[in-house]
């Protein structure tokens, strides 16, 4: 027996290098798309799916921050459009993750059609029946740890290797404040082959779902939690032409409606879709890198302008 | 509880430091403890079933101890049957058949209405079962004492490394093994370490890694093209080895660890020459279950030549069925009936041709298409084994070879693989990799097992394959507690 407890020790110090490379990974370095969102709270955000995920920088919201002195840190805590469409869950997440008492945050909030749907085949709208309530959102009740072993354990599924392949030959880096980079080709032909495999799997939702009362409830809902703790900006932003035309066609009164929502809540709605020429996506959804900076420095002028002007 | 998860690896070394630090006549108790708590981390309702049958089995086999005129014991028999059997019949088939028949009534145009039952599948049910079975049939027939200690034997039938996926174990092999002293020795138990570490690098490493390619495209195989389909359908048929071999390696270690012998249950079945070699090297404890007290109480092959493909054909279609209540598992049953039957039928018109066209004079090339044939076949049938519906696994059958024309592109062919993978190359790889590294360990093992070849390596080599087998399950298994596949039987 004590031969085996002596190289059982053995082999247990072998195992505690490797974690202990596997924590430093966690601690200072790249993850996954989501896990660094989830460790510290915030006083500003950013919300919305993974075309503010990747379309939206803090860093380029900085020097709006200082002039209006918003409170800080703004954390860009947008997902996917499959675990932060607006509903309940997203709404529950969102009061976990703010700084409670903040009252002069800057906030965020990108909608688009696709956000505020759900299946035509669902009969009744209720949160339990929205697919979210199934994810990470849902289920994470600390959103906030410095090492969110909740999250690493329950929804961590790829296997520990993948944390030394993703930090050797990164395709996308999770910045810390939560802007999601894509390091992905952007040539001419792949865009064009992902925009095409988009643009159809974009038609067919657009013919398998429709607006959700219970959505455009929680995105109201949502509006006015964030104003009471600061100023809310609803944002549209910016796709390709192609899927901006799915777009109008899927909910033509897209724009009426949240300009609809913004009115009655006092917040500025800034519309950048139909300027979709001005900016390159990596598959007709998504912003490139070089598009997302250029956008959010946009965003940050628009707002200081409409701050200043009282809107 | 899985082994695979974070639970065992709590409750098992605990389980055996408690059982070799207990005196040797309380040790029933822990494990029967142990078992029952065990079983019961899946639903504690599933316990009631368990032990309901146990008694029973208790009951019937010490009744028949008492009778030495066979006739006499077969009431009792019966009653066991009836209890195993009308369980497992009520729990898993009972919905199956009801819808078969509602469904050949409306085709009919016969009424028919008979309600269904909503029951969870209780896990183990079809192994623990058919263990049950073994014992009472060979305490019938006189060839086992009947077991007069009731914890004794609720341990037998209850023992948690083999109860919920076996392997199924036999009354004669098991039962004296709970009566003798199992001593901590340094050996025996790091050898079971050693093979419970080899079981779950198969299952975390292997399966679970094909099952994250191969689920999308099973659970959608219309989106895919054909390529996609024949991959997913090579990756299941590693996938379902490593699962359940995996399984079976590591409960044979756990069972090792605290001193218990389990049988085999695997020995390189995809280096058959036949799929009869297959069937004698694959699943041998439910194989040789279905021999003993299937096959030959209908004659196994002392009737004339047709009954005896007959019963064969009929052996492997209750096989099929015993692996789910569906028409695919009767199909994959079916199948393999025929191949069987077939192969037996046509050996000496294959041995002929293999002379005549001189490739006797060639054996390793021989004996290398007689496993390539097989494992072929063997592959083609686990496409009704792992689809869904009817309808999926002909739909797989009728485009496996369709669309390859596209696959000349090198942009195309790269897609197809970026898209079977999920998108994230190195996971191919790691999978294909994965599969070299097994059959390598398989053909390194075909005398000895290679656990047994390191033992006469220097300390450094050994301690180099163990590091590096335990550092590739943390690095690169797939820990998302994924169930083993043959639980769901």
């Amino acid at each position: 027996m004590k031969k085996l407890l002596y190289k059982s020790a053995i082999m247990f110090a072998v195992w505690l290098v490797a974690f202990g490379g596997l924590f430093y990974l966690v601690k200072y370095r790249y993850v996954d798309a989501f896990y660094h969102k989830f460790t510290y709270p915030a006083a500003s955000l950013v919300i919305g799916t993974s075309r503010a995920a990747q379309g939206i920088l803090p860093e380029e919201l900085q020097p709006l921050l200082k002039i209006k002195n918003y409170a800080k840190p703004l954390l860009n805590y947008a997902f996917t459009l499959s675990h932060s469409p607006y509903g309940p869950v997203y709404l529950a997440s969102i009061k976990r993750k703010l700084i409670p008492g903040t009252r002069n945050g800057l906030y965020i909030v990108a909608v688009d059609p696709w956000s505020l749907a759900v299946s035509k085949s669902l009969q009744t709208e209720h949160p339990d029946s929205l697919f979210e309530k199934g994810g990470f959102l849902s289920s994470l009740a600390s959103v906030n740890s410095t090492l969110n072993l909740t999250y690493l354990k329950e929804h961590y599924t790829r296997p520990y290797y993948r944390l030394v392949l993703d930090n050797l030959h990164p395709m996308e880096k999770l910045h810390r404040d939560g802007w999601l980079e894509m390091d992905i080709p952007v040539s001419e032909a792949i865009v064009k082959r992902r925009m095409k495999g988009k643009i159809a799997d974009y038609t067919k939702k657009a013919g398998a779902e429709k607006r959700s009362v219970l959505r455009l409830n929680s995105l109201k809902e949502t509006v006015q939690f964030l104003k009471q703790h600061g100023d809310v900006y609803m944002v549209r932003v910016p796709v390709s032409e192609a899927m901006y035309n799915i777009e109008q066609t899927f909910q033509p009164d897209f724009d009426a409606v949240m300009q609809q929502i913004a009115g009655s809540n006092n917040v500025p709605y800034l519309n950048y879709a139909p300027a979709y020429r001005r900016y390159q996506t990596t598959d007709g959804n998504h912003l490139y890198n070089g598009s997302s900076r250029k956008f959010s420095r946009q965003l940050a002028a628009d707002i200081l302008k409409a701050k200043s002007t009282g809107n | 509880m899985l082994f695979n998860s974070l639970e065992f690896l709590v409750f098992f070394p605990i389980v055996v430091c408690l059982f070799f630090g207990l005196p040797y006549r309380f040790r029933w108790i822990l494990l029967l403890i142990a078992s029952y708590y065990f079983y019961m981390r899946w639903r504690p309702e599933y316990a009631i079933i368990l032990a309901g049958t146990t008694l029973i089995d208790y009951f019937t086999g010490y009744m028949m101890s008492r009778q030495p005129d066979r006739k006499k014991r077969k009431p009792y028999l019966y009653l066991s049957l009836l209890s195993n059997l009308g369980v497992l019949f009520t729990f898993k088939y009972f919905n199956f058949f009801n819808q078969s028949f509602t469904e050949l009534a409306h085709i009919l145009n016969v009424p028919y209405a008979a309600p269904a039952f909503s029951l969870l599948l209780p896990v183990g049910i079809s192994f623990y079962t058919f263990q049950s079975v073994s014992y009472i049939i060979d305490v019938y027939k006189g060839e086992v004492q009947a077991e007069k200690h009731l914890g004794v034997f609720a341990v037998f039938v209850s023992f948690f490394p083999q109860l919920v996926a076996g392997p199924i174990e036999r009354a004669q092999h098991m039962l004296w093994q709970f009566r003798q002293k199992q001593d901590f020795n340094y050996e025996r138990v790091t050898d079971g370490l050693k093979l419970m570490a080899w079981g779950l690098f198969k299952k975390v490493v292997i399966a679970d890694r094909l099952a994250m390619m191969v689920n999308p495209v099973y659970n959608n195989p219309t989106e895919y093209d054909g390529f996609s389909l024949l991959l997913a359908t090579v990756f299941f048929t590693f996938q379902i080895y490593c699962d359940f071999s995996g399984y079976s390696d590591m409960a044979i270690g756990a069972a090792q660890v605290i001193g218990f012998r389990l049988m085999d249950n695997f020995k390189r079945p995809y280096f058959s020459k036949s799929v009869g070699e297959f069937w004698r090297r694959w699943h041998i404890s439910l194989s040789t279950w279905f021999r003993d007290y299937l096959y030959i109480p209908l004659g196994g092959n002392r009737v004339v030549k047709w009954r005896s493909y007959y019963n064969l054909f009929i052996v492997f279609l209750v096989s099929g069925l015993w692996h789910g209540a569906n028409w695919t598992f009767v199909i994959w049953g079916a199948l393999h009936g025929i191949y069987v039957v077939f192969g037996t039928l046509t050996k000496s018109y294959r041995q002929q041709m293999a002379e005549q066209i001189g490739l006797t004079g060639f054996p390793k090339i021989h004996t290398f298409l007689n496993v390539l044939v097989t494992f072929c076949l063997v592959a083609f049938a686990w496409i009704f084994f792992r689809a869904n519906t009817l309808s999926d696994a002909l739909y797989i059958c009728r485009n496996l070879f369709t669309g390859y024309s596209e696959l000349t592109d090198k942009q195309e062919f790269l897609a197809t693989i970026q898209r079977f993978s999920g998108y994230y190359k190195p996971e191919f790889m790691l999978a294909v990799l994965s599969i070299l590294v097994l059959e390598i360990m398989h053909l390194v093992q075909r005398r000895e097992a290679l656990r047994l070849q390191l033992k006469r390596q220097p300390v450094y080599v050994r301690w180099l394959g163990y590091s590096a087998l335990t550092l590739a399950i943390i690095f690169l298994g797939v820990f998302n507690e994924t169930q083993f596949i043959y639980f769901q039987f």
